[in-house]
């Protein structure tokens, strides 16, 4: 019975990098057009970059894992996960506002900043945040 | 006095909202669950209540606020409305009702309304899956893992 307990404490430990969803909560009063950034297991940082996603004014996006992504809305170069769709690593998202772009991330990865502030599309000061929540990582768009 | 408590209450659960909900289901089984929240005319935990949110194995489903649910399936039951037209502290996240399609269910969600914000729940498509009910930033998650 303390073996089960201990390897299913051992298991909890592990399994945070294996299980970590991607939010995207735009508060902002504008549309906001991003790019979410990954890696395989054992693959480098920034390896696929996704197709832009749009989000709509107090929407939102929930990915439970990088594998989704194949799906909706893609990689770029047609990339898709390989290995556990789960053990796949969020790096980075882009917000690009016609002209500029932002990126936040984890650090070592491709991004430099985990927050920032850039102009939306609709003129106003947006500003884009990256925070690692539990296994998860949370990022919010707002005024 | 009960109603200055709930008024004070409400004040309290105020601090957590302008608030997404993020579901985020990291079990092999279909998650169902119900949701619970409160806006300015459906007041206290039960408020408001969803229909039912069926969230299939290893995925997430999110919403920006609880006026998400009027425009967005399953919508709430009885074709209520949300309003978060007072702004923050009027309106917030309470709790989910949940089960398993195998496995069996319980509740989370905030301890002002009498409820855990943890439960283990065995036998979930092979293991026992923990549901949690957690803050993250402003925002609520619950997570079955």
């Amino acid at each position: 019975m303390k073996k089960k307990l201990l390897a299913a404490a051992l298991l909890s430990l592990l399994a945070p990098a294996a299980k970590a969803a991607l939010f995207i909560n735009n508060t902002s009063k504008c549309t906001v057009q991003v790019r979410v950034y990954a890696h395989n297991e054992n693959g480098k940082a920034c390896e696929l970059e996704s197709k832009i996603m749009t989000i709509p004014p107090m929407g939102t996006i929930a990915l439970n894992n990088a594998g989704l992504v194949d799906t909706k809305p893609g990689w770029e170069k047609e990339m898709k996960i390989s290995g556990d769709p789960k053990a796949a690593v969020w790096d980075a998202l882009s917000f690009h506002n016609g002209s500029k772009t932002l990126k936040v991330g984890v650090s070592g990865g491709c991004a430099t900043v985990t927050n920032g502030m850039i102009k939306d599309a609709c003129g106003a000061d947006l500003n884009v945040k990256w925070s690692v929540a539990g296994h998860n990582i949370l990022i919010e768009l707002y005024n | 006095m009960k109603k200055l408590l709930l008024a004070a209450s409400l004040l309290v659960l105020g601090a957590q909202a302008k608030a997404a909900l993020f579901i985020n289901n990291n079990t092999n089984c279909t998650l169902n669950m119900t949701i619970f929240a409160f806006d300015p005319t459906h007041t206290g935990c039960w408020g408001l209540q969803s229909n039912l949110i069926v969230l299939g194995p290893n995925s997430s489903v999110s919403y920006n606020s609880v006026a998400t649910l009027n425009t967005t399936s399953p919508f709430w039951f009885g074709g209520a409305t949300a309003s978060t037209a007072g702004g923050a502290g009027t309106w917030g996240w309470n709790a989910g009702k949940f089960f398993f399609t195998s496995g069996g269910g319980a509740s989370v969600g905030l301890t002002s309304c009498g409820l855990t914000q943890s439960v283990t729940v065995p036998n979930v498509c092979g293991s026992s899956s923990v549901v949690t009910w957690q803050p993250l930033g402003n925002n609520i998650i619950i997570e079955a893992n």
